[in-house]
């Protein structure tokens, strides 16, 4: 009954409303502000339209207009209570001009407005005033105006208004239904991903964000097994690193000429994403010296697989795999003693380190290797281990005997000593996960430091004293036999490249005089292997023993009083095509005064993830060329010998040790880059800081 | 998965120059052109002045704007007294709105009472497409160095509506102070804003 009442109470004021809305006719367009309904009512949201029809060939602008161009805007003036929304646009249609285009509406243009309505109005009629203004073009471009207004009664019934409600309806319908999407920002430009079974002749996406895309540029539509890719081109604001959501419109365009769209709220795809945070200096470990004792024990773990350790270990897991049978006893002595070894040899190293830091030294973990006579020691050790492995000569247990008396005979001492060998081999390999605890350990208080050092030490020695502490994980391992004597040939050679790799770093320290040496050296070492190899069969005091003896002492005697010459020449800063610069912080603020940015690479000949980022991600071609095109100088901090100037700067990065790569921008915060480097990471970082200063 | 998301990169790296158009802080596009008195003139001709380039179209409601308000010849007025070069370019070509020929650039110079010190007629588009120029007016500066230092919109108000003159940040302005003094540019690039420019097709 009461509905009835309704219903006539609205007839006769619609009745009253229902005069024709007339057009506000301007150059180019016939716009009209009309009402879905003929009346506010109370607390609902009103929708009007402002509906525009345009001269042919003229055109008006999406929310992004595209290279030029303006949106619609819209100055509203409401009774009170009352508010207007952002407009909703219809599917927009990229318009070419040349070698330019626009985002925009050609022939007609619905925009919906949605007006809240208050829950109480006062007065029996609204008053809705509107100032519009847009900018029309064809070929040249009109901004035009109209004043709108439009009178409605405020009452709780409504009917559909006879003009408004069809056009309404009909743009209502176009618009875009909302499709899930994710997006990856490639360097070039943006990548939207979504799945659609809809078929299609043509897509293009429309970003809201100015600057997103390149708008006259073509997209690269693939549509495959229900999922839809399209590729755009960067347009001049585009930052692969700041997006976080790309929104838009997706339309479409069916064979028959239909168009319809998808709004698209889209995330970054989820493995996209997960390296691209550059991360802080000093490393993303969290939790502090807690969390740095974890990473050092875990860092140290892991370094019993590196190349630089294994083959030294796989010598003593092979003298426990042989006496797994024999003599537990004996294997657990020399497990604890490996293990104290290791202990020894860090805590020695890093007493040292920490001690000589107090005395004001600049100096960071590797700092032994920055020491010829070290490293040409590492050569010679490398070179015998080889000789060794090669079967060139044996000492003590050979694979003959094996679990015989012989083989614990060398025991006490080689445990122990193979333990300080690991530590000292394993320096060019450590890896990324200790960069910060190594850091960190030298810049905290001494006794923190040790700390950490010890962490890592334990971490290192832990998984060949589990195995020779518990017979029953040895069991884990191959049953000995014939095979090993070949994998031990085969392990040979890993080990020579290891002094070959040392002695290449000896050669950057000290020049081809230093080469000479280690060379002449390396003879001697193997004419004293082959006489001793041949000695054991004689006599106590025969020649062969005496000669083996007399070239070993010559080949130390022959080490000592290296000299560190400076041979530091552009040859060892030519990164593929691209020559460095030589690392000099008065460079570095006079490149950035200039408007330039400086990459540096704190490296050191000595380290081998130095070496492997320098050849795989540093010599790039295509690296080369963006630093070209960014403007970026590629500089290289050596710091194969000591350098109190490097260490200084290392030190600034929370660094304590190499690889480390940081980005100086022209402006602003220098970046340190994230590991494993990529060049991605490379380009990213320099193209968001670019942005950044821009914006 | 990591290789293959490292072929996606490197293939997206290898697909594309990022960002289109002429590069900020390198060198500017070189050009040589027609000039509205019958000269031919080259960007290298003015090595140890910076230029300023404005792109123009006087039949564009936006040019109209800066112009009718002044706001343009107080820029140009402004670039001289910092010892620039100012270059107004014309890229419309024949029989589209703005294109000029000889004798109508320098009527329109009279009439807009406009203080170029060349008026670039290039109705091929050439110099437009080499900067990329998008739409009248479009702004760029480039150093006594021929170093590119700005590009984009006069000022940061996108409207032809006359009254956005006053209280608009003049990015050229901006621009123009700091290539003076020596001064890195803060702001250099921005979405130019205007008609688009009439490029024959």
């Amino acid at each position: 009954m009461l509905k009835l009442a309704a219903f006539a109470a609205s007839i006769g004021l619609f009745a009253t409303a229902a005069a024709e809305i007339a057009p506000v006719v301007t150059g180019h367009a016939s716009t009209r502000l009309l009402p879905e309904v003929s009346a506010a009512q109370p607390g609902a949201t009103l929708w009007l339209a402002l509906d525009q029809t345009l001269d042919p060939g003229w055109h008006v602008y999406w929310k992004n207009p595209g290279d030029s161009g303006l949106p619609l805007d819209l100055g509203w003036r409401l009774p009170a209570g009352f508010s207007a929304g952002e407009p909703l646009y219809p599917l927009p249609e990229q318009i070419k001009i040349g070698p330019l285009a626009n985002f925009g509406h050609s022939n007609a243009a619905t925009f919906l407005i949605p007006i809240s309505v208050p829950e109480s109005i006062s007065a029996r009629t609204v008053e809705i005033g509107l100032k519009a203004t847009w900018l029309i073009c064809e070929e040249i471009c009109v901004p035009e105006e109209g004043a709108f207004s439009l009178t409605i009664p405020g009452a709780a019934a409504a009917e559909p208004h006879p003009q408004g409600a069809p056009i309404v309806e009909a743009a209502r319908k176009t618009l875009p239904a909302p499709l899930d999407a994710t997006f990856v920002a490639g360097s070039g430009g943006l990548t939207l991903e979504a799945g659609l079974n809809e078929d299609f002749a043509r897509a293009f996406f429309f970003p809201e964000a100015d600057g997103l895309i390149e708008p006259s540029a073509d997209q690269d539509v693939v549509q495959a097994g229900g999922k839809i890719r399209i590729e755009t081109k960067a347009g001049f604001a585009y930052n692969p690193d700041a997006l976080e959501n790309v929104k838009g419109v997706l339309v479409f365009e069916t064979q028959a000429g239909e168009r319809f769209g998808r709004a698209i709220d889209a995330g970054p795809r989820r493995d996209a994403g997960a390296s691209r945070a550059p991360r802080p200096p000093g490393g993303a470990i969290e939790g502090g010296f807690a969390g740095f004792l974890i990473a050092a024990f875990f860092g140290g773990m892991l370094l019993n697989i590196m190349p630089c350790v294994f083959p030294v270990l796989f010598i003593k897991a092979a003298s426990l795999a042989k006496g797994a049978g024999a003599s537990a006893a004996i294997a657990r002595r020399d497990g604890l003693l490996y293990a104290a070894g290791v202990l020894a040899t860090f805590a020695a190293l890093g007493g040292l380190l920490l001690a000589l830091r107090a005395g004001g030294e600049a100096l960071g973990w590797g700092f032994h290797l920055q020491s010829p006579a070290v490293v040409l020691f590492s050569v010679y050790v490398l070179f015998l281990v080889g000789l060794n492995l090669a079967g060139v000569f044996s000492v003590g247990a050979s694979l003959q005997n094996v679990g015989s008396a012989a083989a614990a005979k060398g025991g006490p001492l080689s445990a122990f000593a193979t333990g300080a060998l690991a530590v000292f081999v394993a320096a060019p390999c450590i890896g990324p996960l200790l960069s910060a605890p190594m850091g960190a350990a030298a810049t905290l208080p001494a006794a923190s430091g040790m700390a950490i050092y010890l962490a890592l030490a334990a971490g290192f020695a832990l998984p060949f004293t589990a195995l020779s502490t518990f017979p029953r994980l040895a069991g884990f391992l191959p049953k000995p036999g014939p095979w090993m004597s070949t994998f031990k040939l085969v392990l040979a050679f890993p080990v020579f490249a290891g002094a070959a790799f040392f002695l290449w770093v000896l050669t950057e320290q000290t020049g081809t005089a230093g080469l000479a040496r280690a060379l002449a050296g390396g003879l001697l070492l193997a004419f004293a292997a082959v006489m001793f190899e041949r000695s054991k069969s004689g006599p106590a005091l025969s020649l062969s023993r005496a000669a083996s003896i007399a070239a070993l002492a010559l080949a130390l005697f022959g080490s000592s009083g290296l000299t560190v010459v400076n041979v530091a020449t552009a040859k060892d800063r030519s990164y593929g095509g691209l020559t460095a610069v030589a690392f000099d912080p008065e460079t570095i603020a006079e490149l950035r005064a200039a408007g330039r940015g400086v990459f540096v690479d704190f490296t050191a000949a000595w380290c081998v993830t130095c070496q492997v980022n320098k050849l795989t991600v540093l010599s790039k071609r295509s690296l080369a060329a963006a630093f070209a095109q960014e403007d970026v100088v590629l500089m290289s901090a050596d710091w194969t010998r000591r350098d109190p100037v490097i260490t200084e700067a290392l030190a600034q990065f929370g660094a304590n040790g190499v690889p480390l790569y940081v980005y100086y921008p022209p402006a602003g915060e220098p970046s340190v880059l994230a590991q494993p480097l990529t060049e991605q990471t490379i380009i990213d970082v320099i193209r968001n800081s670019a942005l950044r200063r821009q914006s | 998965m990591m290789k293959f998301a490292v072929l996606l990169l490197a293939a997206s790296v290898l697909a594309a120059p990022a960002v289109a158009g002429p590069e900020i802080d390198a060198p500017a596009p070189a050009f040589s052109a027609m000039t509205a008195s019958g000269k031919s003139i080259s960007l290298a001709d003015f090595k140890g002045k910076p230029v300023v380039l404005e792109w123009t179209n006087d039949g564009c409601p936006f040019v109209k704007k800066h112009y009718e308000t002044g706001n343009m010849q107080e820029t140009q007025t402004a670039a001289k007294e910092a010892g620039m070069v100012w270059i107004s370019v014309i890229s419309s070509a024949p029989g589209k709105q703005g294109h000029a020929d000889p004798t109508r650039a320098n009527q329109l110079t009279v009439e807009r009472g406009a203080k170029p010190d060349f008026v670039i007629l290039d109705e091929s588009g050439e110099v437009g497409r080499a900067y990329d120029a998008k739409t009248t007016p479009h702004m760029f500066l480039i150093d006594a160095d021929g170093v590119l230092r700005y590009d984009g919109a006069i000022d940061d108000q996108p409207s032809a509506n006359h009254a956005t003159v006053d209280g608009a940040s003049n990015y050229v302005l901006l621009a123009i102070n700091s290539v003076k003094n020596g001064e890195p540019v803060t702001l250099k690039r921005t979405k130019p804003y205007g008609c688009s420019v009439k490029y024959g097709s």
